[in-house]
């Protein structure tokens, strides 16, 4: 059976425009625990969530979020 | 939308959880407790533990409905709490505490096929840790 990998590059991202967790939360309209769920991996957003943290990223969806096939 | 302020409401919310969690274990696991204890010195005792964990039970929820109705004049800020994340969990927890009761159901199933067993015991009992595994599990998820 095929296996896939979801990575993200959210604490990359964060860094380069360096803020933090708390601060990216309200920035998207969620809370902490949500962007530290999904930034280890523990929860995969729903698209519009991953839309607004790319939108807010000013990248594509695809860039901040990965899935290899293996 | 202020940082400080969705993680001030979310630690409420998550204070007023534990908090429900022990008053209800206290509260309606006396009631449990009288049915197992015949003692006569014994139920004094335990009415008062009861009263505390009612006390404790009550202010939590009064506590609770204050935080809703503050939250009520933001939507921004209540859709901030209420994301996703504890969506998914809410329903996570309930599917738990929903195990949790079909498996005693089929436990007291079992067990009446070989002893009598009193109704308002299996109802209590049910009762109780259904509601306790919904809050425990909460508690868990919402500590990430």
């Amino acid at each position: 059976m095929e296996t896939a990998e979801f990575t993200n590059q959210i604490k990359v991202q964060r860094a380069m425009k360096n803020i933090t967790q708390e601060e990216l939360a309200a920035k998207i309209g969620v809370t902490r625990k949500t962007i530290n769920t999904i930034e280890t991996g523990k929860f995969v957003p729903s698209t519009i969530l991953a839309i607004r943290m790319a939108r807010f990223f000013e990248i594509k969806v695809e860039e901040l979020f990965i899935l290899t096939e293996k | 939308m202020e940082t400080s302020l969705i993680e001030q409401l979310d630690k409420s919310r998550y204070d007023f959880m534990k908090w429900s969690t022990i008053g209800w274990t206290i509260w309606f696991g006396t009631y449990i407790l009288t049915d197992f204890i015949s003692a006569p010195e014994v139920p004094g005792f335990i009415s008062w533990i009861r009263l505390l964990g009612w006390f404790i039970l009550i202010v939590s929820t009064i506590r609770f409905v204050k935080l809703k109705r503050e939250l009520n004049w933001d939507n921004k800020m209540k859709e901030a709490l209420d994301d996703e994340l504890h969506l998914h969990n809410r329903i996570k927890s309930f599917q738990i505490g929903y195990f949790v009761v079909i498996g005693l159901t089929l436990l007291f199933f079992v067990l009446s096929l070989y002893t009598a067993i009193p109704a308002v015991i299996v109802t209590k009992l049910t009762l109780y840790f259904g509601v306790l595994a919904v809050l425990i599990s909460k508690l868990i998820f919402n500590r990430a």
